[in-house]
């Protein structure tokens, strides 16, 4: 492959399935997707176990990304979408997410994810998606209690980040690794705008700076960026970050300098993604809404 | 006589000399208008007050209470004459803003979307007549962009004249020719307001602040500090009546109302129990078939009211909304599926 034709902003689609879990007699297979405006999500669990999941680009079609997503979480296992019981749709895109019984706002999903990977203590998430970046504030049930968002524009998201690893020509994994092999931390470009960011970087790298040096200042640009947003409802302990920006040290490490408060990271060895977060909560909600219908036709019944 | 007349099912008594649009304020069911002021006479002009009267599509400014009428205020040809008229006036007046998908907390001083700044909306932004009009009768995103008249602006004593901005309702003339304590200063030429003489002493202002006060354009301001005192004075002592404005667009939650009123289209609703808590808060790609649907589900018989906005960008939409909500009550709206979802997590 040439140089011209690398495509640095490509993360990896991450895939998951455990052999521990016998989905055929599970019981209950309910299912969250998260179509987002630059990634989608499936999550699968089976009996309300988490089971496998699967994360993609999202396409030009919504349906058709919700469709790639699960296909994906179920390739291999055998299982096919009859065998699904309940599907949660989420994300920029939960509206046109065919099959799905419900649409669940992505806000109080990612609290639920963030609550089910995390553990009960997380209070403070933040969600650092493709296009836009929400702070949200749960109590230990994973129950949203505020939420802000940035307004306006998508500077300072993923697909600014994508952007930075095309121009720069360094693939989207390295960037956080990258961003500290400099001797000193420079100041911030100034400004994060997803549609200037190549102008600037350029004109860095025109005068002089390492491609390094140049992804420092944009992951501190971004940094600064959220960090402002936290402060405009305050950061409560335990701080966990969600999304495919959650995955970039060089990120999460300077929000963590700015605010002065750790994020949780997740344990050693565990499965998780942080970018399926929203999916893993839809997916705990297909379960939780299953569970009530099942047991008010029960009680229906009973009255008969 | 007093004449007695059927609006919207509803036998109405209305004073003698009334017009159907008099008639339909006393009875409390707002039609929407621009050039009509209560107590004043109204050019007509605007169309947008159309109701059905014995299966006649009239308009209701024109035309006066008898006896034995049938008004119907929802009628759908009515509404479509409605909206025809409103892009008509928001063609030959600056509003881009109104249906910009930015429009909240925008300063309007930077556009994301790089509207000329003549094509955005004046400083009455937010609490513009015409902007509530629009939305109750509909058709704002797609209305015809505004082609600028570059008429320019006057201060005449503290009044602003935005001569872009005026849309030729006629009201403020109306109001100087009708009232006592004005002094029939006024006229429209070319659809546009004038001082009869030039400026506005020599054409018998008493500055009296009630063109100000009835202008929806924004075309006739009370300039600077200065003028919101002296308006303010103006307003404890003027003889005009109170504005009829668009209910603060909520909507009974009924099947006919939903049918009858919500496009089906994408947008957010919002619906409200008794006693206006927000019960849910939901961005859908079909307004009229959400409501429908919630009309069967579980929160249905708490519900009142609903209000729905259509936008292309209903997800955003939803998120700012409920943004707006958590951060004044703590939680999430409720009537939301989410309730009760929390408590069980035997197995998870």
């Amino acid at each position: 492959m040439t140089e011209q034709a690398r495509e640095f902003w490509r993360w990896s689609e991450t895939a998951y399935q455990t052999d521990d879990v016998d989905w055929r007699s599970a019981g209950s297979i309910t299912v969250g997707i998260d179509v987002g405006s630059v990634s989608s999500q499936a999550v699968i669990l089976a009996g309300g176990k988490l089971y496998s999941f699967y994360s993609t680009r999202t396409g030009s079609n919504s349906p058709d990304s919700a469709k790639k997503a699960l296909s994906g979480a179920m390739d291999g296992t055998g299982m096919s979408t009859d065998d699904v019981s309940y599907v949660v749709g989420t994300g920029y895109g939960r509206v046109n997410v065919p099959f799905a019984n419900r649409a669940i706002t992505e806000i109080a999903c990612h609290a639920r994810g963030a609550n089910f990977m995390a553990g009960p203590t997380v209070r403070t998430i933040l969600d650092m998606g493709g296009q836009d970046c929400k702070v949200i504030r749960c109590d230990d049930k994973g129950k949203v209690q505020n939420f802000i968002m940035n307004d306006k524009c998508a500077a300072g998201t993923g697909r600014g980040m994508e952007v930075i690893a095309d121009t720069l020509g360094v693939p989207i994994e390295d960037i956080g690794r990258r961003s500290f092999e400099i001797d000193s931390e420079p100041e911030p470009v100034s400004n994060v705008c997803t549609v200037f960011a190549k102008s600037e970087a350029t004109a860095l790298l025109k005068a002089g700076w390492s491609v390094n040096r140049v992804l420092a200042a944009y992951c501190a640009a971004m940094a600064e960026r959220v960090s402002s947003l936290i402060d405009r409802i305050g950061i409560e302990r335990d701080f966990f970050i969600t999304g495919g920006i959650a995955k970039n040290a060089g990120v999460v490490r300077r929000i963590e300098r700015i605010t002065g408060v750790e994020a949780l990271k997740l344990p050693e060895g565990s499965n998780l993604d942080p970018q399926v977060a929203g999916a893993l909560g839809a997916a705990l909600f297909a379960h939780a809404l299953l569970k009530k219908e099942q047991k008010e036709r029960a009680a229906a019944g009973a009255d008969l | 006589m007093t004449p007695v007349l059927t609006i919207d099912g509803v036998r109405v008594e209305a004073s003698p000399g009334a017009t159907v649009l008099d008639a339909c304020d006393a009875a409390g069911v707002y039609v929407p208008r621009l050039c009509a002021y209560p107590g004043l006479r109204s050019t007509g002009e605007c169309g947008l007050c159309y109701v059905s009267i014995g299966g006649e599509t009239l308009r209701a400014c024109s035309v006066a209470a008898d006896t034995g009428m049938t008004v119907d205020t929802t009628n759908a040809e009515a509404r479509s004459l409605r909206a025809a008229s409103m892009r008509v006036i928001l063609a030959g007046h600056p509003h881009v803003c109104l249906s910009c998908p930015e429009r909240d907390g925008c300063s309007r001083d930077e556009c994301t979307y790089n509207n000329p700044p003549e094509e955005r909306c004046c400083g009455e932004f937010g609490r513009c007549e015409i902007a509530k009009v629009a939305s109750y009768v509909g058709g704002l995103p797609d209305a015809p962009a505004y082609v600028h008249g570059w008429r320019g602006q006057t201060l005449d004593q503290t009044i602003l004249f935005e001569l872009d901005l005026c849309v030729g309702c006629g009201r403020c003339v109306a109001a100087c020719d009708g009232l006592d304590e004005a002094g029939s200063a006024l006229e429209l030429v070319d659809a546009v307001v004038r001082p009869k003489a030039g400026d506005l002493r020599t054409s018998g202002c008493t500055m009296c602040g009630a063109c100000v006060m009835v202008c929806p354009a924004g075309a006739l301001t009370a300039a600077g500090g200065r003028g919101d005192d002296w308006l303010a004075k103006r307003r404890e002592r003027t003889s005009l009546h109170e504005r009829v404005l668009p209910p603060e667009d909520l909507l009974p939650f009924t099947v006919r109302v939903i049918e009858a009123l919500v496009p089906a289209k994408e947008g957010v609703f919002q619906l409200y129990g008794q006693g206006g808590d927000t019960l849910l808060i939901s961005g859908v790609i079909d307004l009229r078939a959400g409501l429908l649907r919630t009309l069967e589900g579980d929160v249905a018989p708490r519900a009142c009211s609903f209000r729905f906005e259509e936008d292309a960008f209903y997800t955003q939409r939803e998120s700012e909304l409920l943004a707006r909500h958590l951060q004044k009550h703590g939680s999430m709206p409720q009537g939301d599926v989410l309730e009760g979802l929390f408590d069980e997590d035997d197995d998870l």
